[in-house]
Parts: C-alpha cells; sequence; structure tokens
C-alpha cells in the first residue's frame, strides 16, 4: 500500500480536495471520489455553507481516525468504482471495466492481513464510504462462512469468554432446536 | 501496520494446519476486533445465513449479543420439547425476531397454546410468522395469541394446525394489522359446519389471501365479502365450486384484486365472468388446471381487464387460440405469457406480435402446433422478447437456428424436451449469440420402446383432480404436472408465487 499522495493533475476538469490524515499526510483526491465518502461530504458541504467557503479547494479536511496506510487502500478502490459523473459506457466498455474490477479486487484481498481488513471496515465506517463498506463486509463474511467457532476465535485473536458449560448449553440448542433459514 | 508476516490466505493455512499455535495466527495476541464498531459486525452477521451466526454467537460473548441484538429471522424445530421456558429464553434473547417460522413434523406432538400465547410478549416486534404441523395448536391458543392484538404482525401463515373457525375469527377480529393470511390443510376447518358460521367482520384490512388444500369453500364467501382492500387471491387443491364463491363474494363491486391466482380447482367461465366484471385493475392472471374455462371466458377477461400484464393458462378447460386471440387483441400492456397445453397457432400470435410490444417473456410447452415454422415466425416478428421457453412440442434444429437469427432482445433461452433439437446445434447457437443463455436439456435418444415411452409418460401424467378434461394426450404429447409446470416458469421467471 503507498503512503504517499497523490500528484495533483495541472489539466484535470474536476476540483481537488485535500485530506489529512491521523498521522499528518495530505491526500489529495478528486471531488468525485472523495464525494464517496459521506463524512467528507459531509464536512465539505457545512464549509460551503460558513463564511470560509471563499478558501475553495485550498481547505483540508482532517480526518483524525484514519492512518494514511488505509486512507490510500480506500482512495484507490473508491477510484476503481464507476463514476457518477463519467459519461456512460457502451457495453464492451462497460464489461472491460468490469473484469478490471474483479481483478483488482481481487489482488486487493489476496494480499490482506486480518488486521488490515478490520482497519479497512473500521474506516469505511467512520468515513461512511458505503461502497467501501460493503465489500469490505462481505470479504470479512464470506471468511467466516463455513468455519468453526475455533477458527474465527483463532483468526481474530478473540479470547473464549465463555464458561464451558454456557457453551455446550449454546451449541445443543442451535442442534436441536434451530432449522436454519426458512424462505418465505 | 507493518506486520512482516505472511498475507491472509497463509494466516488461515497456518490456522488449519496446527493446533498448537497457542492462540492466533496473526501472531499478537491481541483481539483485533476489539476496536471494530458494533454496527461493522452487525453488518458482517447479516450476511451469513442461520448457521454461521449460530457459530459466531458462540466465538465470545460481545459476539453473541450483538448477533443476538441484530437477528431478525428464525427458524425453530416447534417440538413439544420447546417447553414454555425454553422458548421463553430464546426469544428473549432474540428479541429483535420479526419473522418467526416454527416447524413440526406430523410424526412429533407440536408446541401446545399455551407457548403460543406467549410469542406476542416476547416477541413485540413480530411481523411474521409461520407455523407447520402444529396439530396441538387449537382454537384457545390462537384465540389466546389474537387476543394480545400483536401491534406489527402482517404476515401469517398456518399449514396442518389444529384450530378451526372459532380461532380464525378470533384471529381476524383481533389482529387489525394483519395483511397477508396463508391457510393450508387445515381439517377443523374443512369440518365446520357452514351454516352455523356467523362472521362479522366488517375491518378487515387484509390484501392477500391464500387457501391451499382446504375443502369447505363456503366459509371463505363472508371473508372474501369482508376484505374490501383484497390485492391478490391465490388458491390452490381446493374443492368446492368456485364459480359460486367468486360470483357471490366479487358480486356489484368494484374490487382492487390485481393478482388472481387459480389452481387445480372446478372453476369455470362464471367465475372468469364474475373477476371481469368486478377486477378491472387485474395484472396478473393464472389459470392452471382451472377445470372449465373456455374461450369465451377468456374473452372477458381480456374485454375487461385491458392491464392485464401477465397471464398462464396450464390445461385450463378447453381454452384453445380464440381466447389466447382475444387477450391478445386487447391486452396491450402484456408482459409476460405461458401457454401449457393449448394449441396456440401463427394466429394469435400474429396479434400478439403486433399488439403486444411489451411482451418480454413467453413460455410454450406441451403443445403440437409449435413447430419450426412458428419459431421463425416469433424470431422476425417479437422484438421486445427477452426470454423464451419452448418444451415439449416438435421443434427442430432450424427452428432453433431461426431464433437464434432473429429475437434481436433474447437474453434466455431455453428448450426442453424436444427431440429434433440436436446438442450439435445448441453449441452453435451459444457461439452466434454470446450474450444468450442457452439452457437445454439433454437430446433424447433416437429410439426409445413402447415401453419405455409409456413410463415416461405415466410418470409425468397427475391427475389431481377427477372428470377433468386433462387427460387428452396423443401418443407423442407428454404432460408435465402443474407443479413442474409451475417449476418451469419459476425457473424462467423468478421465484414462484406460493
Amino acid at each position: 500500500m503507498s503512503n504517499t499522495s497523490e500528484n495533483p493533475k495541472p489539466s484535470s476538469s474536476s476540483a481537488k480536495m485535500t485530506l489529512k490524515t491521523s498521522d499528518n499526510e495530505l491526500f489529495e483526491v478528486e471531488e468525485a471520489v472523495a464525494m464517496k465518502f459521506c463524512t467528507v461530504k459531509q464536512y465539505f458541504e457545512d464549509e460551503k455553507d460558513s463564511d470560509v467557503a471563499a478558501r475553495g479547494s485550498t481547505t483540508v479536511i482532517p480526518l483524525p481516525n484514519v492512518h494514511s496506510a488505509v486512507l490510500a487502500t480506500l482512495i484507490s478502490y473508491g477510484k476503481k468504482l464507476p463514476q457518477s459523473n463519467a459519461v456512460a459506457d457502451n457495453h464492451e466498455e462497460e464489461e472491460t471495466k468490469k473484469k478490471e474490477r474483479k481483478k483488482y479486487e481481487q489482488g486487493l484481498l489476496k494480499n490482506l492481513m486480518p488486521g488490515e481488513l478490520l482497519d479497512l471496515i473500521s474506516a469505511a465506517n467512520y468515513l461512511d464510504f458505503k461502497e467501501g463498506l460493503e465489500f469490505f463486509n462481505q470479504a470479512l463474511a464470506d471468511h467466516i462462512q463455513n468455519k468453526s467457532v475455533e477458527y474465527v476465535r483463532k483468526f481474530f485473536g478473540i479470547k473464549n469468554d465463555y464458561e464451558p458449560h454456557e457453551e455446550e448449553k449454546y451449541r445443543e440448542e442451535y442442534a436441536w432446536a434451530f432449522e436454519g433459514v426458512d424462505e418465505d | 501496520m507493518g506486520q512482516a508476516s505472511s498475507c491472509w490466505a497463509d494466516t488461515a493455512k497456518c490456522i488449519n494446519k496446527s493446533d498448537d499455535i497457542n492462540g492466533n495466527g496473526n501472531g499478537n495476541g491481541k483481539d483485533l476486533t476489539q476496536t471494530l464498531p458494533d454496527e461493522c459486525l452487525i453488518y458482517v452477521f447479516e450476511k451469513l445465513g442461520c448457521h454461521d451466526r449460530n457459530t459466531c454467537s458462540l466465538v465470545c460473548k460481545r459476539w453473541q449479543l450483538l448477533d443476538s441484538k441484530s437477528r431478525h429471522r428464525l427458524s425453530l424445530h416447534a417440538l413439544s420439547d420447546i417447553s414454555a421456558s425454553l422458548l421463553q429464553a430464546l426469544l428473549s434473547r432474540f428479541s429483535s425476531v420479526s419473522i418467526l417460522s416454527l416447524k413440526c413434523s406430523r410424526k412429533h406432538l407440536s408446541i401446545d397454546n399455551h407457548v403460543l400465547s406467549l410469542i406476542p410478549t416476547l416477541l413485540p416486534s413480530l411481523n411474521k410468522l409461520k407455523l407447520r404441523g402444529c396439530l396441538d395448536v387449537s382454537d384457545d391458543g390462537l384465540i389466546a395469541f389474537s387476543l394480545h392484538h400483536p401491534r406489527f404482525l402482517t404476515k401469517l401463515s398456518f399449514a396442518s394446525c389444529g384450530f378451526g373457525v372459532k380461532g380464525l375469527i378470533s384471529l381476524l377480529s383481533n389482529c387489525h394489522s394483519l395483511r397477508d393470511l396463508t391457510l393450508k390443510r387445515l381439517r377443523k376447518l374443512d369440518s365446520h359446519n357452514v351454516n352455523t358460521l356467523n362472521f362479522n367482520l366488517c375491518q378487515i384490512q387484509i390484501e392477500r389471501l391464500c387457501f391451499k388444500d382446504l375443502h369447505n369453500t363456503r366459509l371463505f364467501i363472508p371473508l372474501l365479502c369482508s376484505s374490501k382492500a383484497l390485492k391478490t387471491l391465490v388458491v390452490c387443491r381446493s374443492s368446492g365450486n368456485w364459480d359460486t364463491v367468486l360470483e357471490t363474494s366479487l358480486q356489484g363491486r368494484a374490487s382492487s384484486i390485481f393478482e388472481i391466482q387459480m389452481e387445480n380447482v372446478h372453476m369455470g367461465d362464471a367465475g372468469l365472468s364474475a373477476i371481469s366484471a368486478s377486477c378491472p385493475d387485474l395484472q396478473l392472471l393464472y389459470l392452471n388446471r382451472a377445470t372449465d374455462c373456455t374461450d369465451s371466458g377468456l374473452n372477458a377477461i381480456a374485454n375487461s381487464c385491458r392491464k392485464l400484464k401477465k397471464l398462464h393458462v396450464d390445461h385450463a378447460g378447453s381454452i384453445g387460440d380464440d381466447g389466447v386471440l382475444a387477450i391478445a387483441s386487447k391486452c396491450c400492456q402484456l408482459q409476460e405469457l405461458v401457454l401449457m397445453g393449448l394449441p396456440v397457432t401463427l394466429v394469435s400470435l400474429n396479434v400478439l406480435a403486433s399488439s403486444c410490444p411489451l411482451l418480454e417473456r413467453m413460455a410454450l410447452c406441451n403443445t403440437e402446433t409449435i413447430g419450426d415454422s412458428e419459431m421463425a415466425f416469433i424470431a422476425s416478428k417479437f422484438c421486445a422478447l427477452k426470454k423464451l421457453c419452448i418444451k415439449t412440442c416438435p421443434v427442430s434444429d432450424s427452428g432453433i437456428e431461426a431464433v437464434g437469427e432473429g429475437c434481436p432482445k433474447l437474453v434466455k433461452l431455453k428448450v426442453k424436451r424436444c427431440r429434433g433439437v440436436t446438442q450439435k446445434c445448441v453449441s452453435r447457437l451459444r457461439l452466434h449469440r454470446t450474450s444468450l443463455v442457452v439452457s437445454v436439456d439433454a437430446v433424447w435418444p433416437k429410439s426409445f420402446d413402447e415401453q419405455g415411452m409409456l413410463a415416461m409418460v405415466n410418470e409425468t401424467e397427475t391427475s389431481p383432480m377427477p372428470n377433468t378434461r386433462m387427460h387428452r394426450s396423443t401418443r407423442t404429447d407428454v404432460i408435465c404436472s402443474s407443479r413442474s409446470a409451475s417449476l418451469l416458469s419459476s425457473n424462467l421467471f423468478g421465484r414462484r408465487p406460493n
């Protein structure tokens, strides 16, 4: 994951915003991408209303809960998403973009440590980044699926705080009382 | 960050490999999820099925608390072993459950009235309740349940339970939020003497009624009459004269019903006329083995129900090409058409093509009248068609090729039991139209003996109702049962309505 800020494109038509992370790194991000972080969007809109709006694109938005490494990944993911202001692609271009995104997503998950994934989820939650939240939570759910209780504990380093008889009681209940998801 | 150890996949491998990792594959020994906000964990749980959620709730107490708080669906074996105290404990833990299903097999004693009556207090947010095989639930139980006036209960489904009319009336009188009611196989209702019925129901706001395997149909006339807000009516395998029921309950009023499904019932043109007279907003009509319907009845529907979007006719009386023609000429908003055992010809196909520009989904099954020339016609004229299913028709490779050359918007093609279609042709079609999903079942063997043919006919033919005209079959026709017919359409067009 990259720790450097983005290089501004001089001829870019979209506005840029600057985000400052918990470790004081500055990220210059295109507005279209930054607006996917609803927390940022809210901050930006509040700023616009106030009389400091005149400062324009030099506003620096502080993100004290997000580390630079995490933000870099989230920005990079955000850029791969279909942009709302983009010109509609034809069917083929759309298919190609979809495939590229899938490849990127697989690559992203492959090299991810469990702790890193959780940091991404926390950050996406703080930033109110819906697509990121959905993607990373799904990745986590996919990983937990069909695993045993012991595996999940070990994987996340969670200590079992049940008394043995408590745990046994719940296991029994699940075994004979629960039928599984019922189709309506 | 900065953990230099192996990546995620390797971590997982380590955990799977050895048990002597004391604690954690991530190497630190601390709970990584501690800083994860509760709502994120809940978000993850909501993506998991019941079994995995159970696993998660056993991980630690925090996870259990979050899972319990956020579980909305619960499906339990409703055996009598579930004592009141256990159910109480379970439902207290999962107090946010809004959808509860309690199932019991007929071999076991089911939950009793006392347990049922506790449910509204234990689950105040209950939205939907389903009971299956709870034979020990009787009128008293249902009365006690309904007297809690569960505020958010909108959907109820009962199958094979032990209550009768008294319980039903109490339910309808006291559960004012009820909008969707399904009643299936309720023997005590069947045996009720209709003449002593006293429904005093002025305030029923029910929007969906479903009756299955019930045999005291006249019981429901007052119920239907009182359901002024009814939008959907589903009737399946319920004996009695449904012409009378429909005529009496729909008489003289403009009803808001927009969906009617009649399956395996005695019903004819009188019923269809009653529907056409009262349901101008009808959008969906399924006539699956509605025994006595004719073209004249369907014509009445065509004249009055101009908003019709979906029509399924499956071996319904003697409805034929003329009926389809009437629909085609008058119901220009038609989107979905399923015809089985109906001799549809180019005459009505022609009108369908020219007058129903929104027709996107069509299935034609079990008729000798659909062959290659009809397929060629469909290919060239049905420009809006997205999904097409052909089953047990004398269509061959040239018909399929024609479809490949036409139907510009076609996304899915299903071909079943059409002997003349070869695998080679299908492969060619797949190559030619890459965005088209083609589903073909195994091609029939070239030669089969008469025994084999008879066996095949016997196994697929079903006759749920006596004295019907369903046994019309030629030597080469194989009649599919109504259930498989629905399965066919449901696989193609989406979920089967229940």
